[in-house]
């Protein structure tokens, strides 16, 4: 993504480059809450400025002095990917140090780490306490997060061969294939584009539901991102409106929604919407989700309530985006399980939310349906279908790999939160969500709770997992096997080296 | 899977498989109550009749079965799957007879759980303590020995059947040197069965000697021992071995639960004058690994909480050996007592939780996923982070020296999500009837994998009485699907259904054909 032909020699470093373009968003965004801050005069602009101009300056300058390399390695596309994320929590933990809007380092960085990675955790337990600059940049962290993700997706994963795991080609209906361009800064663009445009969509739904124009562009931030942090500590009960509910449920379901199929949508391409597989698998689980929840824990007082909150809670959960409209961590034990069954699940494959997701869940079970019958007729040969179209095998046997590393991910991650002290129900529900990027979880991470009062080691686990959820594991995974291996590595070259000399 | 070597036959179908097979185990099941019912006469118990009339109508059923029906020259996997479901259907429910007739459980659905509990080797118990004081020492005896019938059923199926049928994955693992069916003992089922049988004979009886030798007495000697060698872990005293609070027999019970979590070719070649085999099976390397590794931690972790390091140590080798080969004996004395894991830090118990997926090794008793499928799955997970760095290499997957075929690994892998996928919509099922999420989740894990506890409410001092009737039921019919490694319950359903189906819509061509 470099601009050739300029003056001075430029190194081709693909990290460089990217957290360069990384750093100049970060800074740009700064300084856009700088100007916010300027509105309602809260004083934080100063601090936004003095971290966000240095970015600026430095972002540019890498950006000017590296290029992208022609051939990336897997290797450093993931290493890039890793990087480029982490320079970004970076820099926002010290916008926050430097306004004082979170003045200890961990719940700074856990903040900025949730942000980025569009998790609802957050260590504020009052957000209306602060300014609006310092609240604009917050649900900007996630704005910029949910497509850094997205983009992790679409330029990081097909040079691992994974291309966007099996069903990226099954994901994008036949109708919107000439969306995948040769040229991944095109795709890249339209995809920033339909965002962009999906968020304006979202602040307008929530401008109509009579929300302040500030909340409305910040909710509908965290909300198309699968974000999840709130200007208020009540998240949406904050507002009482109904309206606004199904506004969320909305805004929420676009979130999780693939953007591919709603550029199809925005095209008026209908059909390619009906044809979607995974669309109506999406739908399904939401639906699901929302009648069993409203059966079995009728959370509302009449008909209309029951089924508004429970279709906020299940649409939320399937997203992965974390805002809420009653406060699940009371209820009973069933719809608990249930929700985080939802986010274990996950958004569409090509949206912005977390989780597994859908269409790697049902490559799953076609995969599950392909085993169990050729038991049944050993010579006949079986294939594996994503929404109609066949899978490779080479890509059910990476999808089978990736699986089990989400759920050793999972399983780590678990045992992780129980060493740091949480509880059984909060271990594994809380691996699962954070890992998902969705948040809250039943136990101690429950609902509107801040993870201020967490322990460092918990923290880490979280944030670790959050990372690993956003970056689709590979990245963490591979930077945590380059760390315990190059020691080893190390040694085994020594040694031979030693070997040779004597 | 390749050619199975049973024969195809191209269209006749024979249902008397699955009669033949139900009335041979019907009659063993008789036999097995005529001996509880002289027990309760030795012991001077109050069902010998209720026995013997078990006895009766199992034999009476089991004989019209069996002199009624043949085995067919051909037979077809499918009816094998068929045949094997049935056989412990039919067994789980003579096996309740016993416990209905003599009184001790007056519901109907609670004896089939407690005989489901029996045969599948889990030892998961609806009885309190007020029922132990109740119960006619025949009638527990025939608790006990519901696992040893079992435990004999499992290794046929595990070493001889399912292999042969390449359920799971495993028939095609020709790699793993004694593996679980490298050297088939015997081409045919018929000696396989009883060159093993030969061993599990052998290790129940030098079980009970070693139980006697320490003072508990031949009735709970034997009782011990018949859910020692099946890995059951049903116990003959309500407080299981916590009631006999002796380090020596807890030792002596580690130690067997070690021998009949592990493999039983393994053990039969060894006896044969090969002790090598054990050191070259990578899966038993990793089987003793996981343990002594998980009884490492959790020692660790409970000498953290505060407990004594002997008290530690002790409690943490017994529990997770008993939970690794999914035996499920418990040596709490009493709730809250340092054996009750079910209050042991969270951390100590997610570590008990992983071994509940895990269980013991290929072709054992035992239940769980499998130490031989964790590792296949442990080697995916790895080959995809080095083609995450290098997406063109080629990997094969390794057990032992010989790469694993690309199916078999695919097999193995439908095998562990299918499980896995079995075992979450339960717990969801289990929590949404109103279980709390510990107790629902692990209930259906134990369930599963054959363990007998669970954690929270349903912990070793407690008993699945916690659970409603349907969730006991849902709980019952996965530990038949577990103990059937999953793949024969789901395909003798898959069968049925797709019976139904051509039945319905014969006129619609099949689509799978192509």
């Amino acid at each position: 993504m470099s601009q050739r032909g300029r003056s001075a020699p430029r190194r081709p470093s693909a990290v460089g480059s990217i957290c360069g373009l990384a750093l100049t968003v970060c800074g740009a965004g700064l300084l856009a809450s700088a100007a916010v801050d300027l509105t309602d005069g809260a004083g934080d602009a100063p601090g936004l400025l003095a971290v966000g101009l240095p970015a600026v300056a430095i972002g540019v300058v890498a950006r000017n002095r590296s290029a992208l390399p022609e051939h990336v390695s897997p290797r450093s596309a993931l290493r890039t990917a890793a990087v480029a994320l982490l320079t970004m929590i970076g820099t926002s933990a010290l916008a926050y140090l430097a306004t004082r809007a979170i003045p200890a380092v961990d719940e700074s960085i856990i903040e900025s780490t949730a942000g980025f990675t569009t998790t609802s955790l957050t260590v504020l337990g009052n957000p209306e306490h602060q300014g609006n600059g310092i609240l604009f940049w917050r649900a900007l962290t996630q704005w910029i997060g949910g497509f850094a993700g997205l983009a992790t997706v679409i330029a990081v994963l097909p040079f691992l061969g994974v291309g966007g795991p099996a069903p990226t080609k099954a994901k994008v209906p036949s109708g919107a294939k000439h969306l995948y361009s040769p040229h991944v800064r095109r795709i890249l663009r339209q995809y920033l584009e339909l965002y962009a445009m999906l968020t304006a969509l979202g602040t307008l739904l929530y401008l109509v539901g009579g929300m302040t124009p500030f909340d409305a562009v910040t909710y509908a931030f965290t909300t198309i991102s699968t974000g999840g942090f709130a200007n208020h500590a009540g998240s949406f009960t904050f507002f009482d409106s109904p309206t606004l509910e199904w506004m969320g449920v909305a805004g929420m379901f676009l979130g999780g929604l693939s953007l591919a199929l709603a550029w199809c949508a925005m095209r008026g391409r209908h059909q390619v919407l009906l044809r979607s597989r995974e669309l109506a698998a999406y739908c399904g689980l939401i639906a699901t989700g929302t009648v069993l929840i409203a059966v079995i824990e009728s959370p509302g007082a009449g008909l209309a309530e029951t089924l508004r909150l429970s279709a906020f809670t299940a649409t939320s959960a399937t997203s992965t985006t974390g805002h809420w409209a009653a406060d699940w961590a009371t209820w009973g034990s069933g719809p608990q399980l249930l929700i985080v069954a939802l986010v274990g699940v996950g958004a569409m494959s090509g949206s912005s939310g977390g989780g597994f997701r859908v269409a790697r869940a049902m490559a799953m079970l076609s995969f599950l349906r392909r085993e169990v019958v050729t038991q049944l007729r050993p010579h006949v040969t079986h294939l594996v279908r994503v929404g109609g179209e066949v899978v490779d095998e080479r890509m059910v046997s990476r999808m089978l790999g990736y699986q089990v590393l989400f759920l050793i991910t999972a399983a780590a991650g678990m045992l992780g939160l129980a060493l740091s002290g949480a509880d059984l129900v909060t271990a594994t529900a809380g691996a699962v969500s954070a890992l998902a990027t969705f948040g809250p979880a039943p136990g101690d991470l429950g609902v509107g709770r801040n993870i201020a009062g967490l322990n460092d080691e918990a923290l880490l686990v979280v944030g670790t997992l959050m990372f690993a959820g956003r970056v689709e594991l590979y990245p963490v995974i591979d930077g945590l096997v380059a760390a315990t291996t190059r020691p080893l590595h190390l040694a085994r070259q020594a040694r031979r080296r030693r070997r040779a000399d004597a | 899977m390749t050619a199975t070597e049973v024969r195809m036959a191209p269209s006749r179908r024979l249902p008397s498989v699955w009669l033949h097979m139900v009335g041979l185990s019907l009659l063993f099941v008789a036999a097995g109550m005529v001996l509880c019912a002289l027990i309760d006469a030795v012991r001077s118990g109050h069902a010998v009749g209720a026995l013997m009339a078990s006895a009766g109508l199992s034999a009476a059923a089991g004989a019209l079965c069996f002199r009624g029906s043949r085995i067919p020259a051909d037979i077809r996997p499918k009816e094998v799957f068929i045949a094997v479901s049935m056989s412990w259907l039919a067994t789980s429910a003579a096996g309740a007879l016993p416990f209905l007739l003599s009184g001790l459980i007056g519901r109907i659905d609670n004896a089939l759980f407690e005989s489901i509990s029996g045969f599948t080797c889990t030892g998961s118990t609806v009885l309190s303590s007020a029922d132990f004081d109740a119960a006619s020492p025949g009638v527990l005896f025939w608790r006990q020995l519901t696992q040893w019938f079992g435990g004999m059923g499992i290794i046929v199926l595990a070493i001889a059947v399912l292999p042969f049928l390449g359920v799971g994955g495993l028939g095609l693992i020709r790699a793993e040197a004694p593996g679980p069916t490298s050297d088939r003992l015997a081409p045919r089922v018929k000696e396989t069965a009883k060159r093993l049988w030969l061993v599990y004979l052998g290790f129940t009886a030098l079980s009970i000697a070693a139980l006697m030798a320490t003072g508990i007495g031949w009735f709970d000697s034997a009782g011990l021992a018949a859910a020692l060698v099946s890995t059951g872990g049903f116990a003959p005293e309500a407080a299981s071995v916590g009631a006999y609070d002796s380090t020596i027999v807890e030792l002596i019970l580690v130690v067997g639960m070690i021998y009949g979590g592990a493999s039983f070719t393994l053990h039969y070649n060894a006896l044969r004058g090969r002790p090598g085999v054990y050191a070259r099976s990578s899966e038993f390397r990793m089987y003793l690994g996981l343990i002594l590794a998980g009884t490492a931690v959790v020692t660790l972790l409970l000498f953290n909480d505060g407990f004594g390091f002997g008290s530690a140590v002790r409690s943490a080798l017994f529990n997770v050996v008993t939970l690794a080969t999914s035996c499920g004996f418990g040596n709490a004395t009493a709730a809250g007592s340092a054996g009750d894991f079910a209050v042991w830090a969270p951390a100590a118990q997610v570590v008990l939780l992983l071994f509940m997926w895990v269980g013991g090794m290929t072709g054992s008793t035992s239940g769980g996923i499998k130490v031989l499928r964790a590792q296949v799955m442990g080697r995916v997970a790895w080959r995809e982070v080095i083609r995450a760095r290098l997406p063109h290499v080629v990997h094969p997957i390794k057990q032992g020296s010989e790469p694993l075929a690309e199916p078999v690994v695919n097999r193995i892998g439908g095998f562990v999500m299918l499980y896995f996928l079995i075992v979450i919509s339960s717990a969801l099922f289990v929590t949404l009837a109103g279980t709390d999420v510990s107790s629902g989740l692990s209930g259906a894990v134990s369930a599963m994998g054959n363990m007998g506890p669970a954690l929270g409410d349903a912990g070793p001092t407690s008993n699945f009485g916690i659970y409603s009737a349907p969730e006991r039921a849902l709980l019952a019919a996965l530990m038949l699907v577990g103990r059937l490694e999953v793949f024969p319950m789901t395909l003798a359903v898959v069968a049925a259904l797709q019976r139904f189906r051509s039945a319905t819509r014969r006129w619609v061509p099949h689509r799978t054909g192509s």
